[in-house]
C-alpha cells in the first residue's frame, strides 16, 4: 500500500515538474522577449531591462534559471498580466474555483444521471429501450458543444426568457470573492438576501451545465452500456445466475462493480474532454473561468498570462488523472481489465 | 409485481408536474439597481487623462460633476458646481461663485474632512493647466483634451478669491472657454484627497480609486468584467433612485442585445445597425434617437485646381441626390445635412440655403468652367466605421455612379486607417468623404477646426480652404457673449460657405440609446456621456 | 478429398467481406454511410458543385433567408450571411475544410501513432513504462490547451491548429497499439515465426499489421469525429481556420453576430457539423458491432 502511494506520489512529482519544465520552455518559444514573458513587464529602458534579467537570473545558466523559476512558482510569485497589469496569482485563483464549480456541477449530472442508464440500457441490451437510448446517446454524443449551448441561449434564454445567459450571478449581488467558489461566498458575505442570491446563482448554473453535461452523459451512457453487456458475458455471471441468485443480487453484487471498474480510466479522459467543453461554453455565457481567461489571454498575446494559466489547467487535470488513476490502482490491483475496453 | 405500471405512472407524474408548474420569465430585479452593458474597458477613472467615449460614459458624469454642465435639451449652459458666474467686459476675466455645502465621496478608502471648495477647483485646472504641479506627471502627465484646444497658453492665471469665489483670467477673448468648462473632462478632483495620497506616496491612486462628487461612488473594478459603482447619499442634487450602478462591460454587440432581451442589462451602449429594427419591434425595449452633434461631408481639396473653382464644387455638388446617399448609406438613422451646425445646436439655421439635385445644372456649370466630359477625380473614403459615416465604400460608390451620369469619372481611393490620416494631411486627395463629431455644444467648435486657416496645418480643414473673411467672421463671433449676435453671425458663415463650397454638408447621423422601457428619465446627451444619476427603474 | 469442385464453388470470403456483410445488415449503419460519402464527396468536388464562390460578397443580397422560407430564393439555397456570401457555397467549401484537415490530421497521427506505439510495445523494461506515463501526461492535458499554446507560439491559422490537434490524438494511438502489440507478441504464431528467425520489422509488417488494421479502422473513426469536433471548435474560437477561409465552425462563428435576425447562420452550419460527426459515429459504431460479430462467430 505504501509502496503504491509513494510509486503514485513519486509519478505526480514527476509529471509536475516536467510540466513546469514545459511551462519555463515557452518563456523562450512565444514570440515575445523571454523577460516579458516570465514577469509580464515590458522593459521601457535599457537599464530596465538590465535589472529584470538579473532579478530574475536571466543571464544565467538554465538550470539556474530554472530552479530560480521554481523557488519563484513556489513563493506565489507567477508575475504580472502584460494586459491588465493585475497579479497573476490573484486573477488565476479567481477564475479556476469558477471553472471547477461548473466542471464539477457537470460531472456530478453525467455520474448521476449516466451510469444508472448506462447500466439499464445495458440490462437490456438490443432491446427497443436500449435502441431508444443508444440513439438518444449517439445523437447527443455528436452535437458540437458550443452549438448545442448557442441553441440552448436561442430557445431557453432568448425564445421563452427562463434563463439567464451571461455570467455566474446577476451583478447587483455584491458577493466579495473571498474563495471563489460562489456557493461558499454568498454564505460567506454579509448584507445579502443569501436566498435570492442562491436561487439566481442556481438559475445561472443551469444551461452552461446542461450544455456540458448532455455530452458527456451521453458518452457515460455509451462506456457504462458496453461495460456491462461486457460482463454480462462473461462465465461467472452464468455461473451466478445457474446458483440461482435473483437477477437484483446478481446486478448489485457481480455486475456493477465489475462493470464500472474498468471505465475509471475512462473516465480521466472524459474529465479532460468535460473540462475543454467547459472552456469553450464559458466563452459562450461570459462565465468567468480559466477557459474565458485564457482565451481572452490567447486573444489579446499575454503571454505571461498563457504561460502561468496552462501550467493551472494542466496541474489541476494532472491531479484529478492521478488520483483517479490511484484509486482504481487501490481498489483493482490487476492491470489488464482497462486495456482492454473500448466503447 | 405489476412491471407495466411502472413507466405509466412515471410518465403521467413527470407530465403532470411539467403541464402544472409553468416556468417564470426570468427577471433580474432583486434589487433597486441599474445595470449598464458598456463596451469596453475604460483607460482610466479620471477623463481629463483620455478623450475616448468608454472612459467618459463610465465616469464624468457618474463619479464627477463640472463647474457648468450642459442641458441636454436646449444645449445651453447651466449652474452645476459654480452657481452664478460672470465675465469681464474685456472677456478676460471670470468669476466664479462656488456652491455650498458639496459634499466628496465617503468611501472605504478615503473620508472627506471638509466640503467642496476653492482649493479643489484651483488643483483640478492647475493639474493640467501647470507642467511644474505636483500631479501633472502622475499617471502619465497626457491631458488630450486640453492640449488640444491650448487652454492652458490662454489661461493667464487662477486665483481664489475666498473659499468659495474663483477667478479665471486669460491672455485672449474666447466665448467658447464657458463650453469646454462644462465639457466632460473639466471634472473637479478632491484636493484634500491628493494631498492624503501624495503624504502617502501613492498619488497615482487619485486616477484608480477615484474621488468626486458625482451620484453615484466608485466601488470596484474587475477589468473586462464589470465596474461597480454604489450610491452617493449625500449627493448635492438629491440621493439618486437607484441604490446600486453597474457597467458590465460587454464588447460584443449581439450579446449586448442579447442581455437586454432577457433583462439582464437595463440599458445598453452603442446598439449595433442591424439591430435596430429588432429593438424597435419589441415592446419592452425602447431605441431612443435624438440628432447627433456631428456631421458627414464630401470636402474637396481647393488647393488643386480644378476645384479652386466654386462653381467646379457647386457642379459637383448639384450632380449628387444627397437623399439617396442618405437613405442607401444611413438607413434612415440621418437627417439631411444643410450646413455645418446640425438641429441640435443653439445656432442651427433651418432655413440655411441647400444644394439639391440637377445633373443638367451641372453639366452646364462644368462645361462653363472649362472642365470637358472625361474629367478624372478622385474621392478618398475612409476605411473605419463612424457614426457620422458608417459606410463611406458605399457612399464613394453611389457618387461614382451619379458623377458617371454627368461623365466624370471617378477612382475610389482608400488605406488603412493611420495611413489614410496621414496620406490626408499631407493634400493628396481630390475630394474626401469624412466628418467631424463635436466635443461640446459651442458652433465654434464646428467652424474652427473644420474650414479655418490655422487649421489647416493641425490637418482638420479637410478642405484645405483659407479665406479670409470667413476667419474675420469666426473672430468676430467669440468676441461676444451675445447669443443673438453670435447666431447672426453664423448665419452669414454659412451664406459664406453656400457660396464657395468648400465642402458638401451631406448628413447628420442619429445618435441612439437602447433601454429598456421600465427605466425612465433616459436622456441621450449630445454634449457628452451618458448620465445615469437620473434614471430610474420601475419595480413591479 | 480435394475441396476442388467445378460445379459447386463453395464462396470463401474474406474476413473484409464478412465484415462488410455485417456492416450491411444494420439498416442505420448504411445511411450513416451514405450521408459520410456525402461529405467525402463535397471534400473532393466543392470547387466543381458549388454554384457560387465561396467568398464572393453581393452587398445587393445580404442576410437572405433560405429558399424554403418565403423571402428566400432559389437562387441562394439555403439563403446569404451578413455579407452577402451564399451560405450553401460556404456550406460546402466548409465541409471540405473541416473534413479534409481532420482526414488528414487523423492520418498523420495514426501514422506517427502506430510507429510509436509498436516501437514501445516491442520493447520492454523501463522505457516503455517511461513512454506509458508520458503519453498519459500528454493525454492528460485538454485538447484545447494544447491548441492554445501551439497558436499562441505558432500564431492562429489552420494550419498550426492542425498540429495542435495531431499532437493530442497520437497518444491515443500510441497507448491502443502499444497494448495491442504487447498482447499479439505474447501469442503462439510471433512466437513461431521469431523462431523462424523474422526482426522485429518483418514481425511487425507480415503479422501483426494485418491484425491490427481492424482495430485501427475503429480507432480512426473514433479520432476522425473528436478530430471534427475539435477542428471546428477551434474555428469557432477563432484560433484556426481565419476568415475568410470558410471552416464550418468559423461560420458559425460569424452567423453569431446576426444570429437574431438571420437563425439560419447558426442553424444550418450546427446540423452540418452534427450530421459530419454523427455519420462518423454511426459507421464507426457499425464497423464495430460488425467486427465483433465476426470475430464471435
Amino acid at each position: 500500500m505504501i509502496r503504491i502511494l509513494s510509486r503514485y506520489a513519486i509519478l505526480f512529482s514527476l509529471t509536475l515538474l516536467s510540466l513546469c519544465a514545459l511551462s519555463f520552455s515557452l518563456i523562450y518559444l512565444f514570440p515575445a522577449e523571454p523577460v516579458t514573458t516570465l514577469t509580464g513587464i515590458t522593459p521601457q529602458n535599457l537599464m530596465q531591462h538590465e535589472a529584470l534579467m538579473n532579478q530574475y537570473h536571466l543571464n544565467n545558466s538554465i538550470i539556474v534559471q530554472f530552479a530560480d523559476y521554481l523557488s519563484e512558482l513556489f513563493a506565489g510569485n507567477w508575475g504580472v498580466s502584460l494586459i491588465s497589469g493585475q497579479p497573476l496569482s490573484e486573477e488565476i485563483m479567481l477564475a479556476l474555483p469558477a471553472t471547477i464549480e461548473l466542471s464539477a456541477c457537470a460531472m456530478f449530472i453525467v455520474i448521476v444521471v449516466g451510469i444508472p442508464l448506462g447500466c439499464y440500457s445495458g440490462l437490456r441490451a438490443y432491446s427497443t429501450t436500449d435502441f431508444t437510448i443508444n440513439s438518444i446517446s449517439v445523437t447527443a454524443y455528436s452535437v458540437p458543444v458550443f452549438w448545442l449551448a448557442v441553441l440552448f441561449i436561442l430557445t431557453f434564454s432568448l425564445q421563452f426568457g427562463w434563463l439567464p445567459l451571461s455570467g455566474r450571478i446577476n451583478l447587483l449581488f455584491d458577493i466579495p470573492p473571498k474563495t471563489g467558489f460562489l456557493m461558499i461566498d454568498i454564505l460567506l458575505a454579509d448584507n445579502v438576501d443569501r436566498a435570492a442570491a442562491f436561487s439566481d446563482a442556481l438559475l445561472h448554473l443551469i444551461l452552461p451545465v446542461l450544455s456540458i453535461a448532455c455530452i458527456s452523459t451521453a458518452s457515460m451512457i455509451r462506456i457504462t452500456r458496453r461495460s456491462i453487456i461486457d460482463v454480462l458475458n462473461k462465465p461467472f455471471i452464468i455461473a451466478a445466475r445457474s446458483k440461482g441468485l435473483s437477477s437484483k443480487q446478481i446486478f448489485f453484487r457481480h455486475v456493477l462493480r465489475n462493470a464500472l471498474l474498468p471505465i475509471l480510466p475512462l473516465m480521466a479522459m472524459q474529465i479532460t474532454t468535460l473540462i475543454t467543453n467547459a472552456m469553450i461554453v464559458e466563452t459562450l455565457f461570459s462565465w468567468p473561468g480559466i477557459g474565458n481567461w485564457l482565451i481572452q489571454a490567447i486573444y489579446q498575446r499575454d503571454y505571461s498570462a498563457l504561460r502561468m494559466g496552462m501550467l493551472a489547467v494542466s496541474t489541476l487535470v494532472v491531479m484529478i488523472t492521478i488520483a483517479i488513476d490511484l484509486f482504481n490502482r487501490l481498489i483493482d490491483p490487476s492491470r489488464e481489465k482497462y486495456e482492454s475496453v473500448t466503447i | 409485481m405489476h412491471k407495466w405500471l411502472v413507466w405509466p405512472v412515471i410518465s403521467t407524474a413527470l407530465l403532470t408536474l411539467l403541464g402544472g408548474c409553468s416556468p417564470q420569465k426570468y427577471s433580474a430585479n432583486y434589487t433597486n439597481g441599474l445595470v449598464y452593458c458598456s463596451e469596453s474597458d475604460p483607460i482610466s477613472m479620471n477623463p481629463q487623462l483620455d478623450t475616448s467615449t468608454t472612459t467618459a460614459d463610465a465616469t464624468a458624469h457618474q463619479i464627477y460633476d463640472r463647474l457648468l454642465e450642459f442641458d441636454t435639451e436646449s444645449g445651453r449652459i447651466r449652474p452645476s458646481l459654480a452657481t452664478s458666474w460672470s465675465v469681464s467686459d474685456d472677456g478676460l476675466l471670470y468669476r466664479f461663485s462656488l456652491r455650498r455645502d458639496v459634499k466628496f465621496h465617503t468611501t472605504d478608502y478615503f473620508t472627506p474632512g471638509r466640503p467642496f471648495n476653492a482649493s479643489d477647483v484651483l488643483f483640478s485646472f492647475n493639474r493640467w493647466r501647470l507642467p511644474q504641479h505636483s500631479f501633472h506627471n502622475v499617471s502619465g502627465g497626457y491631458y488630450p483634451y486640453f492640449e488640444s484646444l491650448g487652454l492652458a497658453d490662454n489661461i493667464a492665471d487662477i486665483k481664489a478669491v475666498s473659499p468659495y469665489e474663483v477667478e479665471i483670467s486669460l491672455k485672449q477673448r474666447d466665448s467658447s472657454f464657458l463650453a469646454n468648462i462644462a465639457s466632460d473632462f473639466s471634472v473637479i478632483l478632491s484636493a484634500e484627497y491628493a494631498d492624503v495620497l501624495m503624504s502617502q506616496g501613492i498619488p497615482e491612486r487619485i486616477d484608480r480609486l477615484p474621488i468626486g462628487t458625482g451620484p453615484y461612488q466608485y466601488a470596484d473594478y474587475q477589468k473586462n468584467h464589470y465596474i461597480r459603482y454604489d450610491v452617493n447619499n449625500d449627493y448635492w442634487q438629491g440621493t439618486p433612485a437607484s441604490k446600486a450602478l453597474i457597467f458590465d462591460i460587454t464588447p460584443k454587440s449581439s450579446l449586448r442585445l442579447a442581455k437586454l432581451m432577457t433583462g439582464e442589462c437595463d440599458a445598453v451602449a452603442f446598439p449595433a445597425r442591424v439591430d435596430h429594427q429588432i429593438i424597435r419591434e419589441r415592446e419592452d425595449l425602447v431605441l431612443a434617437e435624438k440628432p447627433g452633434l456631428n456631421i458627414g461631408f464630401w470636402a474637396f481639396n481647393t488647393e488643386r485646381p480644378p476645384f479652386d473653382n466654386p462653381s467646379v464644387r457647386k457642379a459637383l455638388a448639384y450632380a449628387i441626390d444627397k437623399n439617396t446617399l442618405i437613405e442607401a448609406v444611413y438607413f434612415d438613422s440621418a437627417t439631411r445635412a444643410k450646413s455645418l451646425l446640425p438641429a441640435a445646436s443653439w445656432a442651427y439655421q433651418a432655413d440655411a440655403q441647400d444644394t439639391g439635385y440637377n445633373p443638367v445644372l451641372a453639366r452646364q456649370l462644368l462645361d462653363e468652367a472649362g472642365v470637358a466630359p472625361g474629367f478624372t477625380m478622385s474621392v478618398w473614403a475612409i476605411p473605419v466605421e463612424r457614426a457620422y459615416n458608417p459606410n463611406a465604400q458605399k457612399m464613394a460608390e453611389l457618387i461614382q455612379r451619379y458623377l458617371a451620369d454627368i461623365e466624370v469619372e471617378v477612382n475610389i481611393v482608400s488605406y488603412d486607417w493611420s495611413t489614410f490620416r496621414r496620406q490626408l494631411r499631407q493634400g493628396n486627395h481630390d475630394s474626401v468623404l469624412i466628418g467631424w463629431s463635436a466635443d461640446n455644444g459651442d458652433p465654434d467648435n464646428f467652424y474652427r477646426p473644420l474650414l479655418s486657416c490655422d487649421a489647416i496645418p493641425s490637418g482638420t480643414n479637410r478642405a484645405r480652404w483659407c479665406n479670409p473673411a470667413y476667419d474675420e467672421i469666426l473672430d468676430r463671433a467669440i468676441q461676444t457673449e451675445d447669443v443673438d449676435i453670435r447666431k447672426a453671425l453664423y448665419f452669414q458663415a454659412n451664406e459664406l460657405l453656400f457660396d464657395k463650397l468648400p465642402m458638401v454638408p451631406i448628413a447628420h447621423a442619429y445618435r441612439y440609446q437602447a433601454y429598456r422601457e421600465e427605466l425612465s428619465g433616459m436622456v441621450i446627451n449630445p454634449y457628452g456621456g451618458i448620465r445615469l444619476g437620473g434614471v430610474t427603474k420601475q419595480r413591479d | 478429398m480435394s475441396r476442388f469442385s467445378l460445379y459447386d464453388d463453395e464462396a470463401h470470403p474474406s474476413p473484409w467481406q464478412h465484415t462488410w456483410r455485417a456492416f450491411k445488415s444494420s439498416h442505420i449503419a448504411l445511411v450513416g454511410l451514405a450521408v459520410l460519402l456525402l461529405f467525402v464527396f463535397f471534400a473532393f468536388f466543392a470547387p466543381l458543385v458549388a454554384p457560387y464562390n465561396p467568398t464572393y460578397q453581393n452587398t445587393e443580397a445580404l442576410l437572405i433567408p433560405p429558399s424554403w422560407a418565403p423571402n428566400g430564393s432559389i437562387a441562394h439555397l439555403f439563403g446569404t450571411d451578413a455579407l452577402g456570401r451564399d451560405l450553401f457555397s460556404r456550406i460546402m467549401y466548409g465541409c471540405r475544410v473541416t473534413f479534409g484537415t481532420s482526414l488528414l490530421v487523423v492520418i498523420i497521427a495514426m501514422l506517427v501513432g502506430v510507429t510509436i506505439g509498436t516501437i514501445a510495445g516491442m520493447l520492454s523494461g523501463v522505457r516503455s513504462s517511461v513512454v506509458n506515463h508520458l503519453l498519459d501526461a500528454l493525454m492528460a492535458i485538454p485538447t484545447l490547451l494544447i491548441a492554445i499554446i501551439i497558436v499562441g507560439i505558432l500564431g492562429s491559422g489552420l494550419v498550426n491548429s492542425m498540429w495542435a490537434i495531431t499532437l493530442a490524438l497520437i497518444p491515443q494511438f500510441v497507448h491502443h497499439t502499444r497494448s495491442f502489440v504487447r498482447g499479439e507478441m505474447k501469442k503462439d504464431y510471433i512466437q513461431s515465426s521469431t523462431l523462424d528467425g523474422a526482426s522485429n520489422l518483418q514481425l511487425f509488417y507480415y503479422s501483426i499489421l494485418p491484425n491490427m488494421i481492424e482495430m485501427l479502422v475503429v480507432q480512426g473513426t473514433l479520432a476522425l469525429s473528436i478530430a471534427v469536433i475539435d477542428i471546428s471548435a477551434l474555428g469557432f474560437l477563432n484560433l484556426g481556420a481565419q476568415a475568410p477561409l470558410p471552416e464550418l465552425g468559423a461560420i458559425l462563428a460569424t452567423g453569431l453576430d446576426a444570429g437574431y435576425l438571420a437563425p439560419w447562420n447558426i442553424a444550418i452550419p450546427g446540423v452540418s457539423i452534427f450530421l459530419m460527426v454523427l455519420s462518423i459515429t454511426i459507421v464507426g459504431d457499425g464497423l464495430r458491432s460488425a467486427l465483433r460479430k465476426r470475430v464471435n462467430r
